[in-house]
């Protein structure tokens, strides 16, 4: 029982240890520096409501690049989805909860079609995307005259991006996920699907319908952080030429920290988690002050600082692997003698 | 042999007219009779001031001129510019119409080797002035300095308003992206003038455009003590934000934008509201100016509308709302019967519908899309 304690504590530990030491780092930064209100009051609520956002964008990308398939089609069915699901809302008169039903509906269905192109035209997942991206980016531009949506004027609408609704919707998708991925046959192939394509074909895992469900799946998550953005702005604007794939810059950093925590928890957790180290940094660089253009630098240089960190920490097991066997030889030598 | 010799003095002074240009329109009543197709080039087909000037052109070729229009995809560089002229050219057009210009005089340059038009950037001096004697080379109607005086002008309404602590989106100017850089200085130049006759003003700079880090600026601007919010590219994305923070009856916002049938309502609502104040917006008309005028150089009278033999570089303002009575003449201007009462009187422009056609022809219709002018009529 303590053992089990005890690890439950250091897997505790290791998982927050990173978005606790982002909070600090920040929080003394920014009052070093003269600039009150980091982290505290209306900060964090942003800092939180950013994490769900960027979080959820986040999850829907990793059911499927950790299987090898590169979305780029996310940011499509971000904006197609609420704004379809909304404009059935407007339509029949719904409420928040119904229209955040009609959106969710909506992005399983298209991340599901999405699938189905891939699954049907044994393509490359990204050129697959590319097309179904287009598609989707010229579907949402042609509703509503190319104008979007907006709930400016139905202010009951929007209360996703407020608390506790948005702790409420947060917790209960990882909740479902986590439980989706760690005590189901689906989340079962999907981690042999993750640890090796070949291997668990082999074994008689159905790759195609566990990809299909993967991109409804990845739909579902990008429609409930479509609706955080509407709750947010109150707009949900369509775009044109693959301007849809901005909205997934800003998942790779959670992604990358969600796959480095995943060794102390779940890799949702963990991205959640990666997903808050991100909301301190962007919320930091605004408090402080800093130009767009040297946020973007910044921000690319952290992600790239990760990532020649993960790729590279093996040397350091390495090193500590080779160190202690080398303590153990040296020991048995003098015992020897 | 009076009758034949009668009818053949009829068809020689219907072939003489004909000979002599008189205008002849296709059987639905547009002008001209042959259609004339016009490459009309965008920076993004979903920019809301660009589709306002689509759905006005594409009225235009419905109701006045027997045109067709090639509407560009997003133009990023100066190569995506020249193979749309290019594509055009092979197309069939006659002109194009820059909405957006990257590659500057290249631009220019390609469309009169390919014997096009070229309507617009007039405003830039140095491409006016290397091309403003070449033939295919028409100008434009220019706004001024209009992203620097709509976003003055705006800030300036606020300031009037007793305004003190202001919150300013800056869009792209981080990114050193022209028009956002001019429209900062507009606001810049506003605050600098109040602050010079001795009032204390603050600002706040929310820098870029809606992202997660755009929502930590917003938010972080919007917890301060602030009474105004200027923003430089839509007053969309503050309107919620402003009500969730508790702050819509203190917060009042100016902003550039654009009128159309999608963002009237949201406008009147918001005067109505008390959260809006000014608004910056571009008429649309001098696109449809820019159609007359390819039109008429096509059938080769481009030289009529020019002062001096130059191309056009005539100025108009740009449309700074400031109450809502303004609101509902410009919109009853751009969505009501002012709008085709103004796109009828285009054709004054083409030398061949009226002979009398000329710069001062020119000169009025410009006037006649100009705030006052609109504020006038009954």
């Amino acid at each position: 029982m303590g053992s089990r304690l005890g690890k439950f504590a250091r897997c505790l530990a290791g998982t927050l240890a990173l978005p606790a030491l982002a909070y600090c780092f920040f929080a003394v930064l920014c009052s070093a520096s003269g600039k009150a209100g980091f982290g505290v009051g209306s900060d964090l609520a942003i800092i939180w409501r950013n994490t769900v956002y960027s979080g959820l964008i986040s999850l829907a990308l990793s059911f499927n690049l950790t299987s090898g398939r590169f979305d780029f089609s996310v940011g499509s069915i971000l904006i197609l989805s609420v704004i379809l699901g909304v404009d059935a809302a407007l339509a029949l008169g719904l409420g928040p909860v119904p229209m955040l039903l009609a959106c969710l509906a909506t992005g399983a269905i298209l991340g599901g079609l999405s699938g189905l192109a891939y699954v049907l035209l044994r393509l490359p997942p990204i050129v697959v995307s590319i097309g179904v991206a287009m598609i989707y980016e010229a579907a949402a531009f042609l509703m509503n005259g190319g104008s979007g949506v907006s709930v400016i004027m139905h202010p009951d609408l929007p209360i996703f991006a407020r608390q506790p609704t948005i702790t409420i919707l947060a917790a209960a998708i990882v909740a479902l996920l986590v439980l989706l991925l760690n005590f189901t046959k689906f989340g079962y192939n999907t981690n042999s699907l993750r640890g090796g394509q070949a291997t668990a074909v082999n074994i008689g895992i159905d790759e195609k319908r566990n990809a299909l469900a993967c991109y409804a799946i990845a739909g579902l998550l990008l429609a409930a952080a479509g609706v955080i953005s509407l709750s947010i702005l109150g707009t949900m604007a369509p775009k044109l030429s693959l301007g849809s794939s901005s909205y997934m810059m800003n998942a790779f950093l959670p992604l990358f920290l969600g796959g480095f925590l995943a060794r102390y928890s779940d890799r949702n957790v963990g991205i959640i988690a990666g997903s808050f180290v991100q909301a301190c940094i962007i919320s930091g660089f605004a408090i402080l002050g800093l130009s767009v253009s040297l946020q973007s630098v910044l921000n690319t240089l952290i992600v790239l600082a990760f990532l020649l960190f993960t790729s590279n920490s093996y040397k350091l097991e390495e090193f500590r692997m080779m160190k202690a066997k080398r303590l153990a030889a040296i020991a048995a030598r003098e015992k020897t003698v | 042999m009076k009758k034949a010799a009668c009818a053949i003095a009829l068809i020689a002074t219907v072939a003489g007219m004909s000979a002599f240009g008189q205008a002849k329109y296709a059987a639905d009543g547009r002008y001209p009779a042959k259609t004339i197709k016009i490459g009309v080039e965008t920076f993004d087909p979903s920019d809301g001031g660009y589709m306002g000037v689509q759905s006005y052109l594409k009225s235009l070729s419905k109701g006045i001129f027997n045109v067709e229009f090639i509407f560009s995809e997003r133009i990023d560089s100066a190569e995506q510019e020249l193979q749309f002229i290019e594509n055009c050219a092979a197309a069939g057009a006659k002109g194009i119409i820059a909405y957006y210009n990257v590659s500057k005089g290249q631009a220019v340059a390609k469309a009169a080797e390919l014997k096009m038009f070229y309507w617009g950037t007039a405003e830039e001096k140095d491409i006016y002035d290397q091309y403003k004697a070449n033939p295919y080379f028409l100008g434009s109607v220019i706004l001024g300095n209009g992203d620097h005086d709509g976003m003055y002008g705006v800030t300036k309404a606020l300031l009037a308003e007793g305004k003190t602590k202001f919150v300013y989106a800056n869009g792209g100017a981080d990114f050193g992206i022209t028009m956002f850089v001019n429209r900062r200085l507009g606001f810049q130049d506003a605050i600098n003038e109040a602050k010079a006759k001795g009032a204390r003003i603050t600002a706040t700079e929310v820098p870029g455009f809606p992202n997660e880090a755009w929502f930590a600026a917003q938010g972080a601007a919007l917890a301060g003590d602030i009474d105004a919010v200027v923003s430089s590219f839509g007053p969309e994305v503050w309107i919620q934000p402003i009500t969730a923070a508790g702050k819509a009856r203190a917060v009042t916002i100016g902003s550039f934008g654009a009128i159309g049938p999608s963002t009237v309502d949201l406008f009147k609502g918001m005067y109505a509201s008390g959260l809006f104040s000014a608004i910056a917006t571009e008429p649309t008309e001098r696109f449809g100016i820019a159609v007359a005028m390819i039109v008429n150089a096509a059938e080769g009278n481009a030289a009529a509308l020019k002062k001096n033999g130059e191309a056009t570089r005539e100025a108009e303002s740009l449309w700074v709302i400031t109450n809502p009575q303004d609101l509902a003449k410009i919109v009853d201007f751009e969505l009501g019967a002012g709008r085709t009462a103004y796109s009828k009187d285009l054709t004054k422009l083409v030398k061949s519908i009226d002979p009398s056609a000329g710069n001062a022809t020119l000169l009025d219709l410009i006037k006649g899309f100009s705030l006052e002018t609109i504020r006038a009529k009954k």
